[in-house]
């Protein structure tokens, strides 16, 4: 039976694999020395492990014709005002891209990279090319196990995309990460930093597509900085393909009085693992995070988001909704931890998730750490049914069954996207929640 | 004004109960092996079962690791370091009636405040005392017998009853379930046994004080309850030691049975030693307590009070297996200087139509950590579950810290699970209000954290409120006074 132990072995000798720069070696010599998670880690209690059986870790190579134009074929409409950067199995595609790209876009060639095959032969041909700036730091208390994804990640992501804002400057981006490539072969280990200048606002929206049918694995970075008083709405969509497996790592680091706005959006993939790691470092730094997690069929989807008050008067605001039907397993594991330095410090979770599923799980763990008494906290969190007397108001008003428990369903996770500003990213949203619930909704009908 | 300095005042309160009792005690040398736990079992004439089951308990124990996801610090403990087994000297093996006991041990329960002596009976409570390892007396016992209840040391059980010790002894708690419960039914000396026949409404409270007196010992007892069908107890469970500058062990077991319409409602009002200010000394509290509601319409209830201990480790927990059965858990926890607390309960529901209700509440003061860690988890065949958790914190100072790490997991889509915490200092608010209307600072903190406790207090019986209240008038609440 393939085991934890399996997977380091698959990792082991992959990390001794001549075509691995040693450089590289090294970083998935140092993950695995300090060994993968498993299910007996708090914070990987709920996670599929599982789905790393088997798994081949090596990176994708770049992309050829057939794989751009399968991932072409994923992508929705683009975003009115956004500049568009797609990356094919953790490469960015010029072709598919914005052209040309926007200057705050960096591509970082990773040295010594993974694959001889020349960019130009995928058309995708690099705009800068240079080594990649230090890396941004681990979030600060967080347990080392929690980064070993994005560890191997650094190990094994061919290239770095590198956002950087300056001063006082706005922009708009929709990152689309596309995974085309089978994962009995290879993964996608797409990474990216972004760093916001002080007084900056960026508009980014994060998507996570699997192109067609295909078994995919993907494991993404995301390292980002917020200046001060700067603004990130940052919404995150993942709606990868039902045989997909995906693991992803945010990091997250805001400065005085920085403002932070997160969406999270979890419809896809047949097993996904999101694992946040936020920092509010500055004074009256900012964050607000909602999340809908939908699940179906045997779906598991797990999330961790753990933020970490540093700073004074820094303040957060969490919430999520999950509806899991069919055999489908959602978790959320929201961790505040309020250090002693966070003098006045506010943090508000409440966590909610219905069971739409007669074989269904949900499991919510709201945590909370708190190291000062100069704090204002609170969570509530509920895991049920459908609200039976709401069921009865709309049963008594004439509604079929099945459109009460649609409408109730989707009133249950619709407040969490009818702040999305931007019309057609909201629709979007719409319709992909829609077609998650199998609503009988019609989804048109209420714009 | 903030209150910071009458709270720390009141904080600062000495541990009333630190005395040593000079008593000659049997002990066996420190360490843990076989041979140990053989002799236990041999000094406690037991018969072979509970030999093997003591010996099956050593080895799985040699094979596990502590545990170490608690929010606990503590110093590395030498097991080898222990001694297993202390007795007072007595007379005989067992003293057959309080004139046997020893009259410094009397009077040690004397300062205790505990009505061990028959003269006491109006207080109206059975008390079984165990002093270190062993059993010293159990009250009432005649009174307790004409009802049908039997209510004995557990090594007394263990020969007079040893059908129903055998039938029910590690069913709640097994032996592999974790490290300090593995460990306990290694090397456990006594503890309590109570049986109470179906349909009977046990006489009065039943009562056990746990004391260590002698230095190097652990204490490790064990507590099986037995409610048959349609009967009903309330058992109430004290405890207190020396001031030590080592840190002693007490790792017990607790194990509750509670058939068809039967009730079992366990109080605790736990004031071990908790180390001076600067955290030398004090007991590690490492306990296992699990009630099994087997019946249909069973209710377990637990209600704690935990004032004392350097650590404590400790999740009173519910099996709720009966349809329709019900399992409780009211607790106020307090750290004070640097003690540090991880407890909570969990609630397994199994049965269907079970119901489930959480109320918590921690005290953190000058540089302690409390955390509440509780898990609700319905299984697939629990329809119509209900869970409700209330966890509430209050913080006394800019140093100290209050944690809560709840796990909800449903399988079944008709259950409901509700759960909802808040974490905050005493109001600066309620303070002007009081103050204003010419309340002392000391008379209104003691209000404010008397309310902030009194959904879990009124859970007490009578006799235990009193005393839990005067325990939080020595530690943090005198507020409470």
């Amino acid at each position: 039976m393939p085991t934890a132990a399996a997977t380091s072995r698959r990792l082991e000798q992959l990390a001794t694999e001549a075509g691995l720069a040693p450089r590289r070696q090294a970083l998935l010599k140092a993950a695995l020395a300090a060994g993968l998670p498993t299910g007996r880690d708090e914070n990987w209690r709920y996670a599929n492990l599982r789905a790393l059986d088997r798994q081949v870790f090596s990176a994708a190579a770049v992309p050829d014709a057939e794989a751009l134009q399968l991932a072409a074929a994923a992508l929705p409409a683009a975003l009115e005002g956004h500049a568009r950067l797609v990356v094919v199995d953790g490469w960015l595609s010029t072709e598919l891209s914005t052209t040309p790209l926007p200057a705050i876009v960096t591509r970082l060639e990773n040295e010594d990279a993974l694959s001889t095959t020349a960019l130009d032969d995928a058309g995708a041909s690099p705009t800068t090319t240079r080594t990649p700036a230090t890396p941004l730091r681990a979030a600060s208390g967080a347990p080392t196990v929690d980064l070993r994804f994005a560890q191997l990640n650094a190990a094994l992501a061919p290239q770095t995309l590198s956002i950087d804002l300056p001063y006082g400057s706005t922009a708009a981006v929709e990152l689309v990460f596309v995974a085309t490539a089978d994962a009995s072969h290879s993964a996608s280990h797409p990474a990216l930093q972004l760093r916001i200048g002080d007084g900056a606002r960026l508009d980014l929206v994060e998507r996570h597509l699997g192109a067609g049918a295909a078994a995919t694995f993907s494991n993404a970075d995301l390292r980002i900085e917020v200046g001060t008083q700067a603004r990130l709405r940052h919404t995150r969509l993942q709606q990868l393909g039902p045989r997909s497996k995906h693991f992803d790592t945010l990091r997250l680091r805001a400065h005085d009085g920085a403002e932070c706005e997160y969406l999270v959006v979890a419809a896809g993939a047949q097993s996904a693992r999101s694992t946040a790691l936020l920092e509010l470092l500055g004074r009256e730094a900012s964050l607000r995070w909602d999340a809908v997690s939908l699940g179906d069929r045997t779906q598991i989807n797990d999330a961790f988001v753990r933020v970490e008050h540093i700073g004074r008067g820094t303040r957060t605001r969490q919430a999520f909704r999950g509806i899991a039907a069919g055999r489908s397993r959602l978790a959320f594991n929201g961790h505040m931890i309020v250090r002693d330095s966070a003098v006045g410090a506010a943090s508000d979770q409440s966590l909610k998730a219905l069971l739409a599923g007669t074989e269904a799980e949900a499991d919510v763990r709201p945590q909370l750490e708190i190291y000062i008494d100069e704090v204002r906290a609170s969570h509530g969190a509920t895991v049920g049914k459908l609200d039976e007397q709401m069921r009865f108001y709309l049963l008594s008003r004439g509604l079929d069954p099945a459109t009460a428990d649609a409408l109730l369903k989707w009133a249950f996770v619709e407040d969490m996207v009818a702040r999305i500003a931007l019309p057609a990213l909201r629709h979007q949203v719409e319709d992909v929640m829609a077609a998650q619930l199998h609503t009988v909704i019609d989804t048109a009908e209420l714009r | 004004m903030t209150g910071t300095a009458d709270i720390g005042k009141l904080v600062g309160q000495a541990y009333k109960h630190g005395f040593v009792t000079d008593i000659e005690s049997d002990s066996l040398p420190p360490g843990l092996d076989e041979d140990v736990v053989r002799q236990i079992s041999r000094i406690k004439r037991e018969p072979q079962f509970m030999t093997d089951w003591r010996l099956s308990a050593l080895r799985h124990w040699q094979t596990l690791v502590e545990p170490q996801w608690a929010h606990l610090r503590a110093h590395p403990v030498d097991f080898q370091a222990i001694s297993y087994y202390s007795a007072p000297k007595s007379k005989a093996n067992a003293p057959k009636s309080l004139d046997e006991v020893d009259p410094k041990l009397l009077a040690t329960y004397e300062k205790l405040g505990v009505p061990l002596h028959e003269r006491a009976r109006l207080a109206g409570v059975a008390v079984d005392a165990v002093f270190d390892s062993v059993s010293v007396a159990t009250t009432f016992k005649d009174r307790l017998e004409k009802a049908g209840v039997i209510f004995c040391s557990f090594s007394e059980a263990v020969q007079k009853h040893p059908e129903l010790v055998e039938k029910y002894l590690g069913t709640v708690v097994p032996y592999q379930d974790n490290f300090y419960a593995c460990l306990n039914s290694a090397v456990f000396s006594d503890g309590s046994f109570v049986y109470i026949p179906p349909g009977v409404r046990c006489p009065m409270e039943l009562s056990t004080y746990f004391r260590i007196n002698a230095t190097n010992t652990g204490q490790f007892e064990r507590t099986l309850i037995i409610a048959a069908p349609g009967s009903h107890v309330s058992y109430l469970e004290g405890c207190t030691a020396p001031m030590r500058d080592e840190n002693q062990l007490h790792a017990a077991v607790v194990e509750l049975i509670a058939e068809d319409d039967a009730q079992i409602k366990y109080s605790t009002v736990q004031n071990w030693y908790p180390g001076d200010e600067n955290g030398v000394g004090g007991i590690y509290n490492f306990v296992t307590k699990r009630g099994d509601c087997r019946g249909r319409n069973s209710r377990i209830s637990w209600t704690q009070v935990e004032t004392g201990s350097a650590i404590t480790w400790k999740y009173p927990s519910c099996v709720l297996r009966g349809e329709g059965s019900i399992g409780e858990f009211y607790s106020v926890a307090t750290a004070t200087n640097l003690q540090q607390a991880d407890t909570g309960t969990k609630m397994i529901h199994i049965g269907a139509n079970t119901r489930s209700t959480i109320v918590s509440k921690g005290i953190s003061a000058g540089r302690g950590q409390n955390a509440y860690r509780g898990l609700v988890r319905i299984l697939p065949g629990a329809h119509g579950a209900r869970n409700f958790t209330q966890c509430d914190s209050l913080l006394m100072g800019p140093k100290c810290g209050a944690h809560t790490f709840p796990y909800v997991e449903v399988k079944n889509p008709t259950a409901t699970v509700e759960h909802e915490a808040s974490t905050s200092k005493i109001s600066e608010d309620q303070l002007f209000y009081c103050l204003q209307r010419g309340i002392s600072e000391e008379d209104a903190i003691n209000m404010i954290v008397s309310g902030f406790c009194k959904s879990v207090f009124k859970e007490l019986p009578m006799e235990f409120a009193v005393e839990a209240q005067n325990l939080l008038a020595v530690s943090l609440e005198g507020a409470v006074g």
